[in-house]
């Protein structure tokens, strides 16, 4: 029943792993290419199917899938920059929202002032310089079913 | 093999903000008393503080504050002919865990109940007739009435030091406030909240309709303030981070701001966290609580006797611990006979978004959690329900609490949910829309309850809580017709589109509604359909007091926060004196 929510048994990790291993592997069998390679409109149009579809990717059906990369897109795009996306705080200046300011009392009853200072992010320092967790270089998949050409042609 | 510790003579299951208002007003009276907490110790500094309290992804959609529901969760079903299931991530309700409670990330908002809310059977029948209540529906009156909570809600509201604009002092009506509103002894501690820019446009559309617009009252405050324990709080910032974080600011009442440190000072009271309680202990006969055992966080069992058990935790775990405990008759739904996990009921919660011109910068996230403007004119028996065939009401105004982009990126209908269509929508809608919030009350069906799941253990190895809930088309009308209200307004604000849509069913628990989750251990004044008695005492168990929004028989159309501060103040100054002269006495007899 869905108003009953997430019931799976993967944690999130293994709900993508698991997911991803398949479009690659569905992707190399259909295209012989990658996902990240199919031009912008197919891409869209991969995931629409995605979206709409009941396709069975390693055991997560493809709509719950496609429903946790969307809210985890719109969570790494609208999210403070420390945990490494929204990048110079992009997401922020494109809608105006300020970050982590602490205080709004003297402009609130300003009413429709154009809130115009930079936005602020938990990680600056005092020279603005905003700090992030370094990223290694992405682990390689493991399991039963590896991914697929990319790895074969040593990764990125 | 329970150690056993010395007796004591209260136990308080629970250190959240009755927890500590009872923990304050017994150890007062003398009493020797322990506070139980299942969570951590937590304070403004420095667990509040910014900046890394401004945290989105981690307070408001990860859920920091809220129980962990990999140890400890409900099961949730609409009906009694489907498989309940756990609740495996928080969306629609959001319990909260550790010192303080969920008083620590609630809002703020802060109402009392109307008097005709507080009879809302006896009153019901007696303007509208017998029948005009769904059968299904086991409204009843609460045994109080708003004349008899009024110094509960002074005292509470001058605990906390809330903001607001009083509508009526001893039947003195005032312009501004709210003119519904029954008399209150004296005006709110402090003035309202500055009036951000999208609930002044609602202020102006609502009083252009012939309505009564008055400000949100607010436990952020709107200046600095002293209450009568000694706690000083400061102005709210507006920094528009207040639902699901702790404020930095000591702006918002929460136990930590308005009473904690008086109480943790008191050589009466000791607090242990990280104690999780397994279930009160009964005497042989049943007839007395001989105190609680409970788990710290080495695994350790612990009992700890006392004379008297305050069982004061969230409502849902209140009803739990009762079951756990075999305290009183279980409801059951196929007799309608048993009253622990009766009248369960919620809110019913709908929204209307006003999209407006790109000049106009409505700056959503220069807002506190309890802030801006709204009506009363549907609230419980403010209007006549006859034509409409409907109980309750609903409350609805631009009280927007915050513009955080994760979850507040509206774009209006049609728009596709991701893609360049979309990134283009919130671009251009983001800063230019105003959200009414329609808030509306939920009444208890015999369909609706709450009782021990058959399959689901927690990590302790108990039963989960199960939920079965959906909503009564009652409520279902009665959204149907204050949404309509609310678009009319919302038109009438100048925007380009308006947009909303009542709420509809089936209930379900993938998104957020509220965290007004209420009854299970109603009170009343028959045994026969109410877990305790005026007072909150255990019809069953006399040295039990069990208080919070569970003791709502239903629910009103208004936030529950007030109402369950000023039955924790009634009950304690019912414990105190009265209870204590003879203890181990029902105060009422049934």
């Amino acid at each position: 029943m869905p108003g009953q929510g997430y019931q799976l048994p993967f944690t999130p990790a293994e709900l993508f792993r698991n997911a991803v291993r398949a479009i690659n592997d569905d992707v190399q069998h259909r295209r012989n290419t990658t996902f990240d390679k199919l031009p912008g409109n197919e891409q869209d149009a991969y995931l629409e199917s995605l979206q709409n579809g009941n396709q069975n990717l390693n055991g997560v059906p493809a709509h719950t899938f496609f429903e946790s990369l969307l809210a985890l897109t719109i969570e790494g795009f609208f999210a403070d920059p420390i945990y490494g996306g929204n990048k110079d705080m992009a997401a922020w200046k494109m809608i105006g929202f300020p970050g982590a300011y602490a205080s709004f009392y003297h402009l609130v009853d300003q009413h429709g002032i154009l809130f115009t200072r930079a936005p602020m992010s938990m990680g600056e320092d005092n020279r603005r310089m905003i700090h992030i967790q370094p990223v290694a270089a992405q682990p390689k998949a493991v399991g039963p079913n590896p991914v697929g050409a990319t790895d074969k042609k040593g990764g990125r | 093999m329970a150690t056993r510790l010395k007796e004591v003579d209260a136990v308080l299951i629970g250190v959240g903000l009755v927890g500590t208002m009872l923990g304050r007003e017994l150890t007062k009276a003398g009493l020797k008393v322990v506070g139980l907490e299942r969570g951590n110790a937590q304070f403004t500094v420095p667990d509040f503080q910014g900046p890394h309290m401004h945290d989105e992804l981690r307070y408001s959609v990860r859920k920091a504050f809220m129980q962990d529901n990999t140890k400890e969760a409900m099961t949730f079903r609409n009906n009694v002919n489907q498989v309940a299931l756990p609740i495996r991530r928080w969306e629609s309700f959001l319990p909260g865990t550790g010192l303080g409670g969920a008083a620590v990330h609630w809002n703020g908002q802060t109402y009392r109940f109307q008097d005709d809310e507080f009879k809302m059977r006896s009153h019901t029948e007696q303007r509208y007739g017998k029948g005009f209540i769904d059968a299904e529906l086991t409204v009843q009156d609460w045994g109080v009435t708003a004349a008899d909570m009024e110094p509960y809600y002074d005292r509470f509201e001058y605990l906390l030091g809330t903001s607001g604009q009083a509508g009526n002092v001893k039947g003195q009506k005032i312009a501004g406030g709210n003119p519904f509103e029954d008399p209150r002894s004296r005006p709110y501690p402090t003035p309202p909240m500055k009036e951000p820019y999208g609930s002044a446009i609602f202020r102006k559309a609502a009083a252009s309709l012939g309505y009564h617009p008055f400000p949100q009252p607010s436990s952020n405050l709107s200046q600095p303030y002293t209450n009568p324990e000694g706690m000083t709080l400061q102005a709210c910032m507006f920094c528009g981070y207040c639902e699901r974080f702790g404020c930095e600011h000591y702006a918002k009442s929460s136990p930590q701001t308005i009473l904690l440190p008086v109480l943790l000072k008191d050589k009466n009271f000791t607090l242990r966290t990280q104690s999780q309680v397994l279930r009160i202990n009964l005497a042989k006969d049943k007839k007395m609580a001989t105190g609680v055992t409970y788990v710290d966080a080495a695994g350790r069992e612990f009992e700890q006797p006392a004379k008297l058990v305050i069982l004061c935790s969230f409502a849902l775990n209140n009803v739990r611990m009762m079951l756990l405990s075999g305290i009183g008759q279980p409801y059951d739904p196929k007799t309608g006979q048993g009253v622990v996990g009766r009248n369960y009921a919620y809110q019913t919660m709908s929204a209307v978004q006003v999209f407006f011109d790109e000049s106009v910068n409505i700056n959503p996230f220069m807002r506190s959690g309890a802030n801006g403007t709204l009506i009363a004119d549907f609230v419980g028996d403010n209007f006549d329900h006859g034509p409409h065939k409907f109980i309750g009401g609903a409350y609805f105004g631009d009280v927007m609490t915050n513009g955080r982009p994760i979850e507040f990126h509206p774009t209006p209908p049609g728009t596709p949910a991701w893609g360049a269509k979309w990134k283009e929508a919130v671009v251009r809608h983001y800063n230019h829309t105003s959200v009414l919030n329609v808030h509306g009350s939920s009444m208890a069906s015999r369909n609706n309850y709450l009782d021990l799941d058959p399959t689901y253990k927690d990590a302790w190895g108990q039963p989960l809580l199960r939920i079965t809930f959906d909503f009564p088309a009652n409520d279902l009308r009665m959204s149907a017709f204050t949404t309509d209200k609310a678009l009319a307004v919302g038109k009438a604000m100048g925007g380009r589109q308006v947009a909303g849509s009542a709420r509809k069913g089936p209930y379900g628990v993938t998104q957020y509604q509220t965290t007004h989750n209420t009854g299970g251990t109603a009170m009343g004044l028959d045994p026969g359909t109410s877990v305790v008695n005026r007072y909150l005492q255990s019809w069953d168990v006399p040295n039990l007091f069990v208080i919070g929004a569970s003791n709502f028989p239903q629910n009103a159309t208004y936030n529950p926060t007030d109402t369950v501060g000023a039955l924790a103040y009634m009950s304690a100054e019912a414990i105190v004196n009265r209870y204590l002269k003879a203890p181990g006495q029902a105060m009422v007899h049934a």
